[in-house]
């Protein structure tokens, strides 16, 4: 008697519970859907992005046939135009999924490509080289390779620091900010006894310069980027799982140790890339994911392929604007993203609240 | 009627720091129990849940696990025998509910991009016998405490463990939630899955469990049928709390009454 009784009020509340979400659930979001619409909408802006980067002021059959031409504008397609191009793509590519990445080991959506010290590192590298005039020894290849050096020493400052606390997101987060603080310190004591024009040049480079990459590297910094992005891009599930927590990652069968080297690795070697390619652009591996992630959801494999157009395209953009929304005068590529991107984050972080 | 032993714990010792907080433990883990861990705030339940679970190695002493020890096997293969849910899960990030207990797949994912449709299906099997089939297409953080406790306990099960390790999983639920996630346990028992779970309600553990391990100070204390563990003497010595122990009239197991200080004018 008493176990019927039980059984139908059982059976009620089961019944209920369905009524219940028939009636109140919004319909289920086709996410698949959306993720489809949003990947055609990338790439077609990238590709009116990348023509419109190449042809400005001129119309497509003539940039199409400058191609084959090595005189007049030939000339300044080949080598100013498409290799300032590719730098804004591999770039903003880079920076993006950097930014996904970082974000979802940290557990933070407000960390970036540069949460764990690399541009105080690399800003020293640069400023050390254009004080004590290393391009008169490596020519081209000094800021780079400085920019470069910088970015990985203190990328391997905080490495060796993070190791002895088990790469505890927390304590990576403070060791950088402490490190990337400590270095900049530098760089403006090297400011304070710099000579005039060497400052400028140095900050120029400091804002994000994408024309500083001699043509001649541009192909081989292409195949550098190429390699540890495409690697990055299969950590999709890994990074839904490490977003969870070293804890929960450990028992769904990731070892969020040897994960958060691979991760560090591939995050500090395309972050140093870019640094050193173009300077410190910010605000693309922030703004990027942010934005996507409320259009296509947190889930991180698709979250990346689109972060990687997403960045690529945003970049391409701002260096566009900063050609010619003061032509004749050039602005710094960091100067624009952070205006564009810092303006856009507000009205989301509006928006929300 | 002999199960094949699951976990050996033996003489297993763990400090954090200098500060020792477990002491020499020694019990057994058999297939088809369901175990509750019992204890005072800082008798060790969670340190020796996140010890079974692999987190955490012993100090000394050791964990076997299937007759290997446990910290031979690789994270994924133990991934594939072993589910545990922590006791704080607070994701930065909001994924679908799908997306979410897809990740319980990771385990048995060979590779590619994406979680092929076996093991969506395998999702969406699991949503219907929970009966959460109204949170298909619902973001995380839209979900009622209630039901995202459902949808961690089916990311674990997406894992298709032999065991299910569980850090108070109904401490923060309402009694209608509480009940609901037990019996959903029950019958994940029923079916052949072992579970051990740290709880703080003493009658929830007693109600549901067919073994209650009670620890204090680092030790165990009493270890057996919640008739024998969970005893007036028992709750008194290691909780320093005067209780009255009454037997639930319907399913016969102990059922625990606190009684407060005022009340007893001695």
């Amino acid at each position: 008697m008493k176990k019927e009784e039980l059984n139908n009020s059982r059976q009620k509340a089961v019944g209920r519970r369905q009524d219940d979400s028939e009636t109140c659930n919004p319909k289920p979001v086709t996410r698949n859907k959306r993720i489809v619409i949003t990947f055609t909408v990338l790439i077609i802006l990238l590709l009116v992005s990348i023509l419109l980067s190449l042809s400005y002021g001129k119309n497509i059959y003539v940039v199409y046939k400058s191609f084959f031409t090595d005189d007049g504008f030939g000339l300044v397609l080949k080598k100013i135009r498409l290799p300032r191009t590719m730098v804004a793509f591999f770039v903003g590519g880079s920076l993006g999924i950097c930014g996904v990445t970082l974000q979802s080991i940290l557990r933070n959506p407000l960390a970036d490509p540069y949460t764990l010290g690399i541009s105080g590192g690399a800003s020293l590298g640069v400023t050390i080289s254009i004080m004590i005039g290393m391009q008169h020894y490596l020519g081209m290849y000094a800021n780079p390779l400085m920019g470069f050096i910088g970015a990985m020493f203190s990328v391997f400052v905080v490495y060796m620091l993070s190791r002895r606390k088990f790469f505890n997101p927390n304590s990576m987060v403070l060791f950088g900010i402490v490190v990337s603080l400590v270095f900049s310190s530098f760089v403006f004591f090297l400011f304070s006894i710099l000579d005039p024009d060497k400052m400028q040049v140095t900050l120029m480079w400091l804002m994000g310069d994408l024309s500083s990459l001699d043509v001649s590297l541009v192909y081989v910094y292409a195949l550098m980027f190429l390699v540890p992005a495409s690697i990055l891009l299969f950590f999709g599930k890994e990074l839904d799982i490490l977003s969870l927590g070293s804890e929960k990652a450990q028992y769904l069968g990731v070892d969020p140790p040897k994960m958060y080297k691979i991760l560090f690795l591939l995050t500090s070697i395309l972050t140093g890339l870019c640094v050193s390619a173009s300077g410190i652009i910010g605000f693309v591996g922030l703004i990027v994911p942010h934005v996507l992630r409320n259009i296509i959801g947190a889930s991180h494999t698709p979250l990346l392929f689109a972060s990687y157009l997403g960045g690529a395209f945003f970049l391409i953009m701002s260096d566009i604007f900063s050609r010619y929304l003061l032509y004749p005068v050039e602005l710094p590529a960091g100067v624009v993203t952070g205006i564009f991107g810092g303006f856009i984050l507000l009205v989301l972080l509006v928006r929300r609240s | 009627m002999k199960e094949e032993i699951l976990f050996l714990v033996d003489g297993v010792t763990f400090c954090y720091g200098k500060y020792e907080v477990l002491h020499n433990i020694t019990f057994e883990v058999r297939e088809g129990e369901i175990i509750g861990i019992i204890g005072p705030n800082g008798a060790g339940k969670s340190t020796l849940l996140k010890l079974l679970a692999g987190y955490l190695l012993p100090e000394r002493g050791s964990i076997a696990f299937l007759g290997q020890n446990l910290k031979k096997y690789e994270k994924r293969t133990l991934a594939r025998y072993i589910a545990t849910l922590p006791q704080a899960l607070d994701p930065p990030f909001s994924y679908t509910v799908e997306e979410f207990i897809l990740m319980g797949r990771y385990p048995h994912f060979q590779r590619g991009f994406f979680y092929g449709s076996e093991h969506q299906e395998f999702v969406a099997d699991i949503m219907e016998t929970m009966d959460m089939g109204h949170l298909t297409g619902r973001q995380m953080n839209s979900l009622s405490e209630g039901e995202r406790q459902k949808v961690y306990l089916a990311q674990c099960i997406a894992q298709d463990p032999k065991v299910l390790l569980l850090d108070e999983p109904v401490s923060h639920l309402d009694i209608k939630h509480q009940m609901h996630t037990l019996e959903l346990l029950e019958n994940l028992h029923s079916e052949g899955l072992t579970i051990l779970m740290v709880l703080h309600d003493l009658n929830l553990a007693s109600e549901f469990c067919s073994r209650v391990v009670l620890l204090s100070k680092g030790g165990v204390y009493a270890d057996g049928i919640p008739q024998e563990t969970l005893t007036f003497n028992n709750i008194e010595e290691v909780y320093d709390t005067v209780v009255i122990v009454k037997e639930n009239p319907i399913s016969k197991k102990p059922f625990i009454i606190p009684v407060s200080k005022k009340y007893l004018n001695l």
